[in-house]
């Protein structure tokens, strides 16, 4: 079973900063927002390889800062 | 075509469907279908006595009340209508006596009224009420009477009514349209939906029923009553529900056809292939229903004949034309004053069959009536709501794709997800500060002991400080990584508490993995100190950078023992692990502190840890789970031993629990079972409080096993991905819990998580079904280290978080592992979702049945695969096993467990799995299944014997590897291929009367030529099946039907088992050998002498199938007295049909009889059997002769003419003949036996004339029908085998 592509995703960021993949159709979940126009999930994946580039929470970069 | 010519006038022919009815009637069997009845309630503005007339006029005018059934000689059932069969209004007391008439309704259908009408008082008015036998009518005629009755009431005089005739399609027509739905019907497309079963769940006859109530407000807002008929929207919400339960879009279950008749039956079913897309609206569903229920409409044929098509498969599906049926109806208007108080009793079809029955008030009622041996009732009546759930969102929310309607309810969801329930409050600080709290409390407490030395809490606090104080010197400190390269034990653990009081991240490196591997880890991680030993220096990799400080160097020595002042922020880094990755280079998975001192705390109240608990880890530190069980007894104040090297024999850990006084062991899976087979072996467990273990599947077995023999009260499962930190689901039991599944249930979640089992779409999966599992909540790791991209696809938006939480911007990891939703909302694990595999429309779990060949004897590694070669899709099993473990074997033993859908084309059996450079398996390397192949060439023949044989073998086996001293049967040889075999020797040695037997006693050329060297062939007619050991229960004697050479009962022989002793007659027809006028008493002759040597005075039991069921009644008449047989099992026995029953006299159209004898005659010029056939038909007497002439004009094919070898067509031909003959003289004896008599279902969907064996013994019992099986297929059916096996054990026990 691989898991069958609904078309279009999105790019998203919660409020810590960090990213994940949503699908374009469904109504983001409360916490996160949408961070690029739709694409395939690849492409989005791929962008979030090149923009995440603190793997730290926010709450720690501010405590830390 | 009509087949109604030739009859006398005023007799009718039966339709498929009402012969069908009629067989299950004749067998004692009626379900699945049922007695129809129907409550007429009429108020008080009626009197009695214009009820009375309204149905006098109803009953004289319908034909149904004059209709009775007639039987021909060869058991032909006809209707007729005579005015004087009419029955008449029976006036009754009260309702009450309505009720008891309508329960003990009993039809005889030889003759007697198929219709039963009452009338009685009842409150507030009069009931009037009918029972209607199946054969006479379905509930839509009993609708029309009621409709004619209102009629009636309102002073409309009822017009006569004559039968409808039967209006079947043509031959040509018939042809067609089976052709057009062989495709859609033979499993490869679309799949026959099922709803899930419970775990080794049989279907026996038992049904249950549920039923599920909208009312008309519901109703309204669930029908959009525009257009569409009703059972377009019903039909459409039952298949998007039954994708939503299969994940598989192509699939169909069975309809039921409209009524078409208000005289006779008429309710029927087809299959509908729907074509559905979970990103579907609901509407575009419904327009698909639409489309595709037309397509079966114009295609329709009766049931029947579509059956009877596809169970010529052996393969077929137990129900073939959908596992599922649904009914549409709607409940008829009647005036004011009128009410229909019974709902529709159609056919109990399939596994499930579903009516869904609108009343004409406006509610819509659901009604299930299922196989109670394989659903769960709540799954069923949740599978009628979730319909409903379909109905009415797929209607509301017209914009919303099928695949997302939600199915389950925030409460239903919040119950099955949630953890184990616990409100007590975690204490926020880091796990390493509540470690050193027990330093301060009791400092002199044990805490580690390794290796034989043991350290107190406060001595290992000291260390670790020292030791932290030191890291923190180097530059240690927030997000900062610190590898740990030592080897497992007090030190290592001491290391652990130093990098995590210094506030860096620790990374356990086993010194003993690979370079390559720690060199990546050490990079990768950018770790800044290693801490090591000497001894392992020069397996560090060169150029990391990092600080080294080997142990051995007392790293901490002068530094203060106090604790470190470091603040930790919870979403600090931890520990960095490196996950093994099947494919490409290790990951680091990071955890932060907050979730992880959250996690041991919620852990160590499931595990109810305290300052007594002592645990020995048995797992090791490259895995979490292995630091969670040293955190969580050292964090309570208790201990840990620490095994000092990674193997200890099941006796070194039994002896390290004693000396220490261990009570908590975390054991892999796999060690746990040695250690449970030592205890066992021994005899001795050591006390224990608790297993935890974990890391595979655990099959019920081992369960089992480990639960007696190590009796310790409490067991825990736990499960848990890395990136979910340590355990995150466990199942806590105590011992001795059974469960049901191929594996152990993963349980729920622990402390502030969830678990989920999602579709693909994201939607949670109803109970039962099965989805890919998913943690979410506060415990899931930060993500991978360096790979942004990949924690971002694995890593996803919680949806659920907000509503049931309130957890914003929470994430959810995808585990990657199949499950499902237990009843009692524990997780049930299936494999991996990348294994799974999708074969027929069937999603098949590999595991489930690499499990099976694992249980088989001999068996240590399986391996299941679907392959594609050539195009073709086929499961492969390849397991490694001696040399003498049998694939037919495995096969068969496999056949007895398992689902026909799960079982492999093939099992390929290997010395050992094919490995590549890297020690894994070599998929690549595996061998293509095919004929059996042989490790050498096989053994030459000696001497012209075993020449000749062996030439003969070769060829009709096709298999020229074949040598002197192989197997017959496992070389390829089938029961057909050992007649052909035998003829051919035979014609070769006449003087030698080889028979089957000689075959399966000496089953290779070698053994066999010095049978016939020594010309000591038994001519024996009764083959040891399965012989007779200690503890063997009484011996199961089979009786052949025509042409059966025993190899039939093999999987039976195995399905009942080692200790059930079974033995086969040889069907007296299979040599060339014909004599004539034998009788059915001088056949069994050789039977009955071989049974009273056996066992006379003894306990048996018979079986007798086809034309072996009269043989079985005439062994058991001679032998009457001299053998106790407890037990007849009466396989499918017809008796003579109307083509040769005495006194059943065919019809010949003008000239065809004239016709009909010149070609036999030209047939008999040409035949090389002539001479038998001549023998066979002087013997006849005219109305025979007539009937043979009948019979071959009905034959289809051209007569043959290849005989008279005993495979050939033609002698099959005689024998049916010679048999009929001999059948005709016999007559069946009452008998004193016990009798159980199994039917299969295509038999009597043909309205075969099977033997009520109830009239020839009253102790005989009415039959169990096996559905999906025919006359020739039912000896190898598991459903059959179940069932027999039953009935014997009864009759043996009792």
């Amino acid at each position: 079973m691989t898991r069958s592509d609904p078309g279009q995703w999105i790019s998203v960021q919660n409020n810590e900063g960090r990213w994940s993949v949503w699908p374009a159709e469904l109504p983001v979940p409360a916490g996160w927002r949408a961070m690029s126009a739709a694409a395939s999930r690849e492409a989005c994946l791929a962008e979030i390889e090149t923009r995440w580039t603190d793997p730290r929470p926010n709450s720690l970069k501010e405590a830390t800062s | 075509m009509s087949i109604e010519t030739g009859l006398a006038p005023g007799l009718v022919a039966l339709s498929p469907g009402e012969k069908q009815i009629c067989a299950h009637d004749r067998v004692g069997q009626l379900a699945p279908y049922a007695i129809q009845r129907v409550r007429l309630k009429a108020d008080l503005r009626w009197s009695k006595a214009q009820l009375r007339q309204a149905a006098d006029a109803v009953i004289a005018a319908h034909p149904v009340f004059a209709a009775r059934l007639r039987r021909r000689a060869g058991g032909t059932l006809l209707r007729s209508q005579d005015a004087a069969d009419r029955v008449s209004l029976i006036e009754l007391a009260t309702d009450q006596d309505i009720e008891s008439r309508l329960a003990s309704a009993r039809f005889d259908l030889e003759g007697g009224p198929g219709v039963l009408a009452l009338l009685a008082p009842t409150q507030g008015g009069h009931m009037i009420a009918l029972a209607l036998h199946p054969a006479f009518g379905d509930f839509a005629v009993l609708e029309h009477i009621a409709s004619s009755l209102a009629a009636a009431l309102l002073g409309e005089r009822p017009c006569e009514q004559v039968l409808a005739p039967l209006a079947l399609p043509d031959a040509a027509t018939q042809r067609a349209r089976l052709d057009h739905w062989r495709p859609l019907l033979d499993g490869t497309t679309w799949l026959n939906a099922r709803l899930p079963q419970r775990y080794n769940g049989a279907e026996d006859l038992a049904r249950a029923e549920v039923s599920h109530r909208l009312d008309c407000g519901q109703t309204r807002a669930a029908l959009r009553r525009g257009g569409l008929p009703l059972e377009v929207s019903l039909a459409a919400a039952v298949g998007v529900a039954l994708m939503r339960y299969s994940g598989h879009g192509r699939l169909r279950f069975a309809v039921g056809q409209m009524a078409t008749h208000s005289t006779r039956r008429s309710e029927d079913i087809l299959p509908l292939c729907l074509n559905l897309d979970p990103g579907q609206r609901f509407a575009e569903a419904e327009a698909e229903t639409l489309r595709a229920l037309a397509d079966a409409r114009a295609h329709g044929l009766p049931s029947e004949y579509l059956l009877q098509d596809l169970l010529r498969r052996d393969e077929a599906d137990r129900h073939p034309l959908g596992a599922i049926a649904l009914h549409v109806q709607q409940e008829t208007a009647l005036p004011e004053g009128l009410d229909l108080l019974t709902r529709p009793e159609p056919a109990a079809l399939g596994e499930c069959m579903l009516l869904a029955y609108l009343r004409r008030d406006g509610a819509l009622e659901l009604h299930a009536n299922y196989a109670r041996g394989l659903f769960e009732p709540a799954l069923i009546d949740r599978f009628l709501v979730h319909v409903t759930r379909v109905l009415t969102t797929g209607t509301q929310q017209s914009d919303l794709p099928v695949g997302r309607i939600p199915l389950l309810l925030r409460q239903e969801l919040d119950l099955l997800s949630a953890p184990y329930e616990d409100n007590t409050e975690n204490d926020p600080r880091p796990v390493h500060e509540l470690i050193a709290d027990h330093a301060r409390l009791t400092p002199e407490r044990t805490a580690l002991i390794s290796a034989g030395v043991e350290w107190s809490h406060g001595a290992l606090n000291r260390r670790a400080n020292r030791l932290a104080h030191r890291l923190l010197d180097l530059g240690v400190g927030a997000e900062v990584a610190v590898a740990i390269m030592v080897e497992r034990g007090n030190e290592a653990v001491m290391a652990i508490l130093a990098a995590l009081k210094a506030g860096g991240a620790y990374i356990p490196l086993e010194p003993d993995h690979p370079e390559s591997r720690n060199h990546h880890i050490l990079t990768d991680a950018a770790a800044h100190v290693v801490i090591t030993r000497r001894r392992y220096l020069d397996r560090l990799p060169a150029g990391t950078g990092a600080h080294i400080l080997c142990l051995d160097d007392s790293p901490g020595a002068g530094q203060p023992e106090s604790d470190p002042e470091t603040t930790i922020h919870p979403d600090q880094m931890a520990y960095i692990m490196y996950t093994s990755g099947s494919t490409g280079k290790p990951k680091g998975v990071a955890v932060e502190h907050g979730p992880l001192s959250h996690h041991l705390q919620d852990t160590a109240r499931v595990y109810e840890m305290s300052r007594d608990s002592r645990e020995l880890p048995f797992l090791p530190f490259s895995s979490d789970g292995g630091h969670e069980r040293w955190m969580n007894p050292l964090m309570m104040g208790g201990s840990a031993v620490i095994p000092d090297g990674p193997l200890w024999t099941p006796e070194q850990s039994f002896a390290a629990m004693r000396t220490y006084g261990c009570n908590n062991a975390s054991i892999p899976t796999t060690y746990l079972q040695q250690l449970a087979e030592w205890a066992a072996d021994t005899g001795e467990a050591p006390d224990m409080r608790l297993y935890s273990f974990g890391g595979e599947g655990l099959a019920q077995t081992t369960f089992d096993l480990l639960s007696r023999e190590l009796r310790a009260p409490l067991l825990i499962n736990g499960y848990g991905p890395t990136e979910t930190i340590m355990t995150p689901m466990v199942w806590k039991v105590r011992a001795g819990t059974r469960f049901d599944g191929a594996y152990a249930p993963l349980g729920r979640a622990v402390g502030n998580r969830r678990a989920y089992v999602l579709d693909e779409r994201m939607m949670p999966c109803p109970i039962g079904v099965a989805g890919e599992i998913h943690l979410g909540g506060e415990g899931v790791a930060r993500g991978y280290v360096n790979r942004p991209g990949t924690t971002a696809d694995r890593f996803i938006p919680d949806p659920f978080g907000p509503q049931l939480d309130g957890r914003d911007g929470a994430r959810l990891y995808r585990s990657g592992d199949l499950g499902r939703w237990r009843e009692d909302g524990t997780i049930e694990f299936l494999g991996r979702v990348d294994l799974q595999v999708k074969l027929n429309g069937y999603r098949i779990e590999p595991g489930e049945i690499e499990a099976a060949l694992l249980a088989q004897p001999g068996v240590s590694e399986a391996l299941v695969l679907l392959r594609e070669d050539d195009g073709e899709k086929r499961l492969v099993g390849y397991v490694v096993a001696p040399p003498e473990v049998q694939e037919e074997d495995l096969m068969r033993a496999l056949e007895s467990g398992l689902p026909k859908h799960m079982l492999p084309s093939a099992i390929v059996v290997l010395e050992r799995m094919p490995v590549n450079p890297n020690a894994k398996l070599d998929r690549a390397a595996l061998p293509l299944p095919g004929r059996r192949h042989r490790a050498s060439a096989g053994v030459a023949a000696t001497g012209a014997t075993e020449a000749d044989i062996l030439a003969i073998w070769q060829q009709e086996i096709g298999n020229p590897e074949m040598g002197v001293t192989d197997d017959f049967f496992a070389m390829g040889g089938k029961s057909l291929t050992a007649l052909k075999v035998l003829t051919r020797m035979r014609r070769h040695w006449p003087g030698v009367a080889l028979t089957i037997a000689d075959l399966f006693d000496a089953p290779t050329v070698r053994s066999l030529a010095r049978r016939i060297a020594q010309g000591d062939a038994t001519g024996r007619q009764a083959i040891t099946l399965r012989g007779t050991g200690t503890g063997s229960k009484p011996m199961l004697y089979c009786f052949p039907g025509l042409l059966v050479s025993t190899r039939e009962y093999m999987r039976l022989t195995d399905y009942l088992g080692d200790n059930q002793p079974v033995t086969g007659f040889l069907c007296h027809s299979l040599n060339e050998e014909k004599r004539l006028n034998v009788s059915v008493s001088e056949v069994v002759a050789g039977y009955v002498a071989h049974i009273r040597a056996e066992s006379a005075g003894r306990p048996c039991a018979f079986l007798g199938w086809s034309w072996g069921g009269l043989l079985a009644w005439e062994a058991a008449r001679q032998l009457r007295g001299e053998v106790d047989i407890r037990m007849i099992g009466m396989v499918d026995v017809c008796d003579l049909g109307s083509d040769f029953a005495p006194g059943a006299v065919p019809d010949f159209a003008p000239g065809e009889r004239a016709r009909l004898e010149a070609e036999m005659r030209d047939w008999l010029r040409k035949t090389r059997m002539r001479a038998q056939w001549e023998a066979l038909i002087a013997a006849m007497d005219g109305l025979c002769y007539d009937q043979f002439l009948r019979f071959i004009g009905n034959e289809a094919e051209p007569l043959p003419c290849d005989g008279p070898e005993v495979s050939s067509r033609e002698h099959t031909f005689w024998v049916l003949i010679d048999n009929a003959l001999v059948f005709r003289q016999y007559q069946l004896a009452q008998l004193d036996v016990p009798v159980a008599s199994f039917s299969a279902g295509d038999s009597l969907s043909r309205g075969l004339n099977l033997v009520d064996w109830r009239r020839y013994s009253s102790r005989a019992s009415a039959a169990a029908v096996v559905p999906g099986t025919n006359h020739l297929h039912i000896i190898g059916d598991q459903l059959f085998h179940a069932r027999f096996k039953a009935a014997l054990d009864a009759a043996m026990g009792g």
